[in-house]
């Protein structure tokens, strides 16, 4: 296996994600937009009774928004900015681009992340002991989510698509499974359909540990995001364009 | 230095972009030229391992391009056509990035930043984000970062496009002073002449004339451009080429020119639309 190139994936994070903190700040907001509506309003409706799933459901949508906002970070720079062109013609592979992308958005989005963590802490959900198995989980949405992102901005024929497709998955991913709210509040056959999907997955497993459920999937749950992260990992590297066919 | 065999690229819409182009060439720098759709972007994508092709060879510096693209990329340096800068980085960024990716350590790759910044007249603005720059200096961004890449060879898609002259000259100057290798495709005759020991002629995907400038011109030294009159259509001038002995029956009617790299295009690739 070919050694990373992390230098690359610094200068990268610098030129690609502390440049649109300290330059951009009004996008970096973006990421917190949705997830604090969702806050705002699951207070509202359960009047306080589901904050904590909120804030939970918060802290995956941070995370997970950021994997597939490279939707449209890969289209735009392969189609308009032809940056993926430069990269390909260097020592770079696809695997670089995507941790150097991955890394530079974890940087950009790192003020979300705070928050979220911050009022983690404050509903008393992140705490010492369960802090490595959240972060893990954490980690390891992030690279599915990237993973997906990229194989599909790759295949995005026109920037203009990547902004819809982009918008599209995010509900997909974020709204529709139990990233706000318990799992076991939906029908079975629902909750079947919508098991595999990386954010239910999450879900599960940082609302167990945080303790607002008591379940027996999170063994499986664990199990089948790591091997679907390892798989749209794989993919992504295989099938997605980095070379121009 | 560079040799292509049946270099052949039908995209899947069935454009066939590059149709059996053969040839080969030690010269130091070349141009590619053309009219817009004559292949010169996906012959430059194919050298530069971006874009695979449909049959053929192409070997730069005896390497395949696509058996060994590794080795390729470790001694090109590539900048696409209608590149350009994210907004929000700043010229020193752009660079510090590019040469990493090209292998340089942190240090060194700050090093060659600021010194080719300087070289191109990039410096005063190395901290601006690029969204405040004009075009012509968000194009010399992709021109520094080739020039720092410490390649062999260059591979330039239409590196000036948008540049103000005294910029462009800024460019050919640094260009002209490196020792590296040049493939650069161009709309600028004067570009071409000024840059290139070899020409390469594309139209519509074919090869239709290679070799030196001066042995080019050589063939057409008898001849001047007359506009006004002829069969040759540009657009909606006439031209017509003919002998310098017969261009006294001219003068004071039409306008009567010498010949340049820009005739030897039009007269190629207009020879080629009357066939």
């Amino acid at each position: 296996m070919r050694p990373l190139k992390i230098k690359f994936i610094l200068a990268f994070a610098r030129f690609y994600g502390v440049a649109p903190l300290v330059r951009g700040i009004v996008y970096v907001f973006s990421y917190l937009t949705v997830p604090l509506a969702e806050l705002f309003l699951i207070y509202m409706i359960t009047k306080g009774e589901f904050v904590k799933f909120a804030v939970d459901g918060g802290l995956i949508t941070v995370i997970a928004s950021n994997g597939l906002a490279f939707i449209a970070d890969f289209a735009f720079l392969r189609l308009e900015l032809k940056i993926q062109d430069l990269l390909v013609a260097t020592e770079i592979s696809a695997g670089d681009y995507i941790l150097a992308l991955t890394f530079s958005n974890l940087i950009y989005s790192s003020p979300g992340i705070l928050t979220y963590v911050a009022l983690a802490i404050i509903y008393h959900l992140l705490n010492p002991f369960n802090f490595f198995p959240v972060f893990m989980t954490l980690l390891i949405l992030l690279l599915n989510t990237s993973a997906i992102g990229f194989f599909i901005g790759s295949l995005i024929s026109h920037v203009r698509y990547s902004w819809g497709i982009g918008a599209i998955a995010g509900t997909l991913l974020t709204i529709l499974p139990p990233v706000y709210y318990p799992y076991y509040l939906l029908p079975h056959v629902i909750f079947e359909l919508i098991y595999p999907l990386p954010t239910t997955l999450a879900s599960i497993l940082i609302q167990n540990f945080t303790g607002l459920v008591k379940t027996s999937l999170v063994v499986q749950s664990f199990t089948v995001l790591v091997v679907e992260t390892v798989v749209f990992y794989y993919l992504s590297i295989r099938f997605s364009r980095w070379v121009s066919k | 230095m560079l040799e292509t065999v049946n270099l052949t690229k039908r995209y899947n819409d069935g454009t066939t972009a590059l149709d059996h182009v053969s040839f080969s060439t030690n010269a130091k720098s070349i141009s590619i030229l053309g009219r817009n759709g004559a292949g010169k972007t996906t012959l430059t994508r194919i050298l530069s391992t971006q874009l695979l092709p449909t049959e053929g060879t192409a070997l730069i510096e005896g390497y395949d391009v696509v058996k060994d693209a590794k080795k390729v990329r470790k001694i090109i340096a590539s900048i696409p056509q209608e590149s350009h800068p994210v907004g929000f980085a700043t010229p020193f960024e752009h660079l510090l990035m590019y040469l990493t990716a090209r292998g340089f350590s942190l240090s060194e790759a700050s090093q060659l930043t600021r010194k080719t910044l300087k070289e191109i007249g990039l410096w005063e603005v190395k901290d601006k984000p690029s969204d405040l720059l004009s075009g012509g200096m968000k194009r010399k961004i992709f021109v520094a970062m080739a020039l720092a890449s410490s390649a062999e060879v260059i591979l330039l898609d239409e590196p000036t496009v948008g540049l103000d002259p005294y910029s462009r000259t800024e460019v050919w100057s640094v260009l002209k002073e490196s020792d590296v290798k040049l493939v650069l495709t161009t709309h600028y005759m004067e570009e071409a002449e000024e840059l290139s020991d070899e020409v390469v002629l594309l139209h519509k995907g074919k090869l239709i004339a290679k070799g030196s400038v001066k042995e080019l011109l050589s063939k057409f030294e008898n001849k001047v451009r007359v506009e006004g009159i002829g069969d040759l259509l540009v657009g909606k001038l006439r031209i017509s080429y003919v002998d310098r002995e017969e261009a006294v029956k001219y003068l004071g009617k039409y306008i009567v020119k010498p010949i340049t790299l820009e005739d030897l295009f039009i007269i190629y690739s207009g020879e080629t639309l009357e066939d």
